[in-house]
């Protein structure tokens, strides 16, 4: 690998180590990696009021392929995700988030249906959603390393829930539901750099704004600027080896030598520290400004 | 076999009593001998085939033959593309738990379903199909033997196929041929019907030359670009040949089509006698110029149209020809010569390729310019875009202008074919995610190299 590039590397990791540490990820969002997971851990929200909102958490994930072509076959990419919160005091607890995706690959998302109770999304529906790709660093030979960015948009509808809120008279009342229709505009950043065969390093940076535009009494829009960042680490537990060896003759002298091609089928990883994070630089959706989460899990993914 | 290789020696010598009782005219009496040839080659076929499935065990043998049977009925009849998933799946879950240990023998057993389905041609496809889909997706060497072996009986099958189809073609010019005669040059009605040389422009196409436009809005030589790309591709409504008026001029030019047969017999030789000759780095391109007299804008013209689609144009280009009786001799030999480079092209390039001292993937080179080499597999890619860049050029495009034609093409391709890629590579238990996206954009960069490469050739020819 180039000088450059490990400096590259290493500056967008330092970047993912950053941005993660006063913030927290909301969504898994990590579409480059299909599989099914299982995590455990615990987030903490900083509340518009000043309070800090610690939870604990367990989050299911899977990938599978279940949509039918014509002609034979299913499509892969029907992302399916479900985390269970509770609070450290032993209160309240239940689901705190649940996302189904009819399609959720890396450049294409169709009908993408979510809940999230802290964001007072009883339901979001995004109907289109296109990433743009573009890869930064990276090549199919080595694809332990790479870098590769993602800018798009997704179109959709939102129905957030009225929460107990201050009306212009200061008197606390009850807001009423919101329906409106949602734009959201996206720019990704994912890397991995391979420590060893066996262990990853994996970061991310996103860069969202969300727009809705509906009416609850009258016509009214509401936005949010979110980033986010993250960045983990993943040790691979599968049995065979990371890669085959590839023997080739050379034509003319009949000298025989190998080359390495990875095994690209699904590893079995141990996810052993995910930290992420997120700040809302402006919202009007929910009461928290920020939050960090902190897991570790295990999945079969690729 | 028997039934096979009989029903193909009875229909030589029926072709060959209609031909006499009709009063062959020269032209046909070339499609005649050209017939002679394919079956020739098919009957040779048949008997490698029977040799090479030799090696299989009864127990295998009999697993094919229930596939056959079942999950792979249609191996023997359909050889569409849309089949390939529901293919790889049967096979992948029969035949590899028993033949991962065996080195060889997955060479047997295609040679064993192509048996089982009678020879068929669609079984030869399929089997030249299920090759060529591994190796796109680096897992040929698990087939058991080294890749550019597996490349060579890829080959082997496409040839079947190839040989067959072309034979096809010479039945259905005499026919056409036979029925304008007959009708003092009446067009024959089949030709009314929508095919390439009738095919309007793609529809679908409309969508991304407005994109373009509205992209470039500010930026008139991205837009002027952006029209010439849509013309000189020439995409036509139902069809996936590119460069089609081009390939209906090059089809014209005795010099470009004498090239091609050159070219033709020369990777023949590199894939037998001469094999040692692919030592010799770049010689396939020294090679390559020596036979064009020097002129790199004819290598890149005649590789870049005529060996860059597979055997599409000569489905489409020679059905459509044929079926207006206006298929030649050497028209059809340029056709089935240029299916066939280009697979050979690949396998050649593969076996000469330089192992690389980091052991990452293999440094391509034999047909490439000196200054050029890559370990991007597809040489379809550069030497396709290299026409594109060449036409380009003569238009009047820079090196920017090229580069960003070429650049803006292969993304939009990439961004599309990724829907393919994805559900494909995970039916097939690989990565579906980040490798196509890595893939895709190495793909760019080649297309844009050859690109660049074809618009510096042809604006040098021009002066």
């Amino acid at each position: 690998m180039s000088r450059s590039l490990k400096l590259v590397l290493c500056w967008m990791f330092l970047a993912g180590v950053v941005a993660a540490t006063p913030v927290l990820a909301d969504e898994r969002t990590d579409s480059l990696h299909e599989g099914y997971q299982a995590e455990a851990g615990v987030r903490a929200d900083r509340l518009k009021e000043g309070a800090i909102q610690p939870q604990g958490i367990v989050a299911l994930t899977g990938d599978f392929a279940l949509v039918p072509i014509p002609g034979g076959g299913r499509l892969n990419g029907t992302h399916l995700e479900l985390e269970l919160s509770s609070d450290l005091t032993g209160g309240a607890s239940g689901v705190r988030r649940a996302q189904v995706a009819l399609l959720n690959w890396s450049h294409l998302r169709v009908l993408n249906l979510e809940h999230n109770r802290d964001e007072n999304t009883l339901l979001a529906v995004e109907a289109l959603g296109v990433r743009v790709p573009f890869v930064l660093a990276g090549d199919y030979l080595a694809a332990g390393n790479y870098s590769i960015g993602h800018a798009g948009f997704g179109l959709g509808y939102q129905w957030q829930e009225g929460v107990q809120a201050r009306q212009k008279s200061s008197v606390l009342g009850q807001q009423p539901d919101f329906h409106a229709g949602s734009v959201e505009l996206v720019c990704r950043l994912d890397h991995q750099r391979a420590v060893t065969d066996r262990l990853a390093l994996r970061s991310y940076q996103e860069a969202s704004y969300l727009a809705l535009m509906g009416a609850d009494g009258g016509f009214e829009g509401r936005d949010r600027l979110r980033l986010e960042g993250g960045v983990s680490l993943h040790y691979d537990l599968t049995e065979r080896a990371p890669y085959r060896l590839v023997k080739r003759t050379h034509p003319a002298t009949g000298e025989v030598s190998t080359i390495r091609v990875d095994d690209e089928g699904m590893r079995l990883r141990w996810k052993l520290l995910d930290v992420r994070g997120q700040v809302d630089l402006t919202d009007d959706l929910d009461r928290r400004t920020a939050g960090v989460i902190v897991t570790s899990g295990i999945g079969g993914e690729f | 076999m028997f039934n096979a290789l009989g029903a193909r020696i009875i229909f030589c010598i029926f072709l060959g009593l209609v031909l006499r009782s009709a009063g062959v005219q020269a032209a046909d009496t070339c499609m005649l001998e050209m017939a002679t040839q394919y079956q020739s080659r098919l009957a040779d076929r048949d008997q490698r085939v029977a040799q090479m499935a030799g090696s299989l065990a009864a127990g295998e043998r009999k697993v094919i033959a229930d596939l056959v049977k079942g999950d792979l009925k249609s191996w023997c009849t359909d050889a569409s593309p849309a089949r390939a998933l529901t293919y790889w799946k049967a096979l992948e879950k029969k035949l590899t738990p028993r033949l991962s240990e065996g080195r060889g023998e997955w060479t047997a057993a295609f040679a064993e379903l192509s048996q089982a389905c009678g020879s068929s041609p669609e079984s030869f496809r399929n089997a030249a199909f299920a090759i060529d889909w591994m190796y796109w997706n680096r897992q040929a060497d698990t087939l058991g033997v080294e890749v550019a072996d597996a490349l060579d009986i890829r080959d082997f099958f496409y040839e079947g196929w190839v040989s067959w189809y072309s034979r096809q073609l010479v039945s259905r010019q005499i026919g056409a041929s036979q029925t304008q005669s007959g009708q003092s040059g009446e067009p024959c009605a089949a030709a009314a019907d929508r095919d390439f040389l009738s095919a309007g422009p793609m529809r679908e196409a409309d969508f991304l030359r407005v994109l373009g436009v509205v992209l470039n809005v500010l930026d008139r030589g991205g837009r002027e670009t952006v029209r010439a790309v849509a013309e000189e591709l020439d995409l036509r409504d139902g069809s996936i040949v590119i460069y089609g008026q081009d390939l209906l001029e090059l089809l014209e030019s005795p010099k470009d089509l004498e090239f091609l047969n050159a070219v033709s017999q020369e990777l023949e030789a590199w894939s037998g006698p001469r094999r040692s000759e692919l030592g010799r780095l770049h010689g396939g391109w020294a090679r390559l110029l020596e036979l064009a007299d020097g002129d790199q804008a004819r290598v890149i013209r005649v590789l870049g149209v005529l060996a860059s689609m597979r055997y599409w144009p000569l489905e489409e280009v020679g059905t459509a020809l044929a079926r207006r009786g206006q298929l030649t001799c050497e028209k059809l030999k340029a056709l089935e010569q240029g299916a066939m480079a280009y697979f050979r092209l690949n396998a050649l390039d593969e076996r000469a390729a330089l192992t690389p001292s980091d052991q990452k993937g293999v440094i391509y080179h034999y047909f490439y310019p000196p200054e050029y080499s890559t370990r991007d597999w597809k040489i379809y890619h550069w030497f396709g875009n290299g026409h594109l860049g060449c036409k380009l050029a003569l238009r009047g495009a820079d090196d920017r202008l090229v580069k960003y034609g070429a650049r803006s093409l292969a993304q939009a391709y990439e961004f599309a074919t990724l829907n393919l890629g994805g559900p494909s590579r995970k039916a097939m238990g690989l990565d579906p995610r980040v490798r196509p996206l890595l893939e895709g954009w190495e793909d760019i960069d080649i297309n844009t190299e050859g690109a660049i490469y074809g618009g510096r050739a042809c604006r040098a020819a021009a002066e």
